[in-house]
């Protein structure tokens, strides 16, 4: 009595552990997590979250990445833009109406150094963090209207401030 | 509709690998348990996705495509390899296998229910058969069924009728078994009245019907039909005490078929079908612990639950 239902838990349990494999190769392959939506285009992912972006002037030599532009949906909503400019810097876009940014789409690093500063008059932090494998990376972060938005940059610092000041700047 | 059918055709597939991983493992359990599995793999998944759709449509929700599902077709939709979306072309490429197996079984079926029905002749002095329906029955604990008798070359011996069941047979069958293969023989499709098999093949015909794009339901569906095969062997032999005339018949019957016709794709399959049963016939079955219908029903809502979890 007991053996063919044993088999049978054990059947069903290890169909839901392939199902739950089989969901998750798409995000295996193409680097993108269960949740996390691809757009083609900054104004969807906007449109998904019902949150605000405008890039400006000064981020018009950036072009997204492949899949550059994702979102995450409410609850936690969130958007992310990745952006190349010309000579190979990569600026990171993200932007949460929470406390903090949904981790499938930002990655926290932990700083070697930190600062507070100032961008357009509102306060931010400065952080500088080596990632895993890969170049020092700094986050500058700030909220406004309580959005809190992060630009990760493996610039120059002055290129990320100059960034920063006219993000900012675009906000009521 | 779409989204049910392309449902449907995922809930199918999972249907599919969980009754045949079950069946594998229960290879000992009887036909008819095994009949019950295939049938629960076949009409679960034909049920399930327009139930879930109706009665829940908060499945379709992304937050639980993203959130409790165990599987969401829809995280497939990213994956384009030199630009073809595989999810919708893997979906349609499914519903093209299923609709061509319906197909390929629907036209034989149709074509031998029309062909049975005209060539039938009821004859009161069908001889040795008569005895051999009566004897069969009495085993069985059932009224014997009516007999028909046809005039043909070709050994043919099935059971037919959807309510009003009846035993068919050529003339040629006389000549071509033994007195105690045509006991088996006969034996085994009286099994079939018994159970009432005919009508459970028109049933699997229209399940079939309306799941004609769903090639997992279509491979479940013919399992069922060989599984009736099977019990109607295992019944047989449970009524004479012996397998050795009805493995006698049953490959006296596969060399009538050979006997120089062409070699088509559904004789093959049907060669190999007798086959697997001969070889059934002589394992002996060796399940210590069977199952019964507390784990059907088990399974059955295991099946339900999982395909909750699964979405497009």
């Amino acid at each position: 009595m007991r053996r063919p239902f044993l088999q049978i838990v054990a059947v069903l349990l290890g169909a839901a552990a392939a199902l739950r494999a089989g969901d998750a190769l798409p995000g295996i392959l193409t680097g993108v997590p269960r949740g996390v939506v691809v757009c083609t285009a900054l104004s969807e992912a906007t449109a998904l979250t019902g949150l605000r972006l405008q890039l400006p002037p000064a981020l018009s030599v950036y072009q997204p990445i492949f899949r550059g532009i994702r979102a995450t949906r409410a609850p936690q909503a969130a958007l992310a833009v990745t952006m190349h400019d010309p000579t190979g810097n990569t600026l990171a876009v993200f932007r949460s109406a929470f406390s903090s940014i949904d981790r499938r789409l930002f990655q926290p690093l932990f700083p070697f150094h930190e600062i507070a500063i100032q961008v357009a008059g509102r306060p931010a932090m400065l952080r500088a963090s080596n990632q895993p494998g890969g170049p020092a990376v700094q986050d500058l972060e700030w909220i406004a209207n309580g959005t809190r938005t992060v630009l990760r940059f493996d610039g120059p610092t002055l290129e990320l401030l100059r960034i920063a000041d006219q993000m900012a700047r675009l906000e009521p | 509709m779409a989204g049910v059918g392309a449902e449907s055709i995922v809930h199918g597939v999972v249907a599919a690998i969980v009754v045949g991983l079950l069946l594998r493992l229960r290879r000992g359990d009887p036909p008819g348990l095994r009949l019950g599995f295939l049938l629960a793999g076949a009409i679960v998944p034909l049920l399930s996705a327009p139930i879930f759709h109706w009665l829940a449509p908060g499945r379709l929700d992304p937050a639980f495509r993203d959130g409790p599902a165990l599987f969401s077709a829809s995280h497939f939709t990213i994956l384009a390899p030199a630009g073809v979306p595989l999810l919708p072309v893997s979906l349609a490429l499914l519903a093209f296998a299923g609709t061509l197996l319906f197909l390929r079984d629907l036209i034989p079926f149709l074509w031998d229910a029309s062909k049975g029905r005209a060539h039938v002749q009821s004859v009161a002095d069908a001889g040795a058969i008569t005895g051999a329906v009566q004897r069969a029955a009495a085993g069985l604990g059932m009224v014997p069924p009516r007999i028909s008798l046809q005039s043909s070359e070709h050994p043919v011996l099935l059971c037919r009728g959807l309510l009003r069941l009846r035993i068919v047979a050529s003339t040629a069958i006389l000549d071509a078994l033994t007195p105690d293969e045509l006991e088996a023989a006969v034996a085994h499709e009286v099994a079939h009245a018994a159970h009432r098999d005919p009508l459970l093949g028109w049933g699997l015909m229209l399940v079939r019907g309306l799941a004609f794009f769903n090639p997992a339901v279509q491979l479940l569906a013919r399992a069922a039909v060989h599984e009736t095969e099977h019990r109607a062997d295992r019944a047989a032999a449970g009524v004479l005490g012996d397998v050795a005339p009805l493995v006698s018949s049953l490959h006296k019957m596969l060399a009538a078929e050979r006997g120089g016709r062409p070699a088509r794709l559904t004789h093959f399959a049907h060669r190999r079908a007798l086959a697997e049963r001969c070889r059934a016939l002589q394992t002996a079955a060796d399940a210590t612990t069977t199952a019964g219908p507390w784990h059907l029903m088990a399974t059955v809502a295991g099946l339900i639950a999982l395909l909750y979890l699964v979405v497009v």
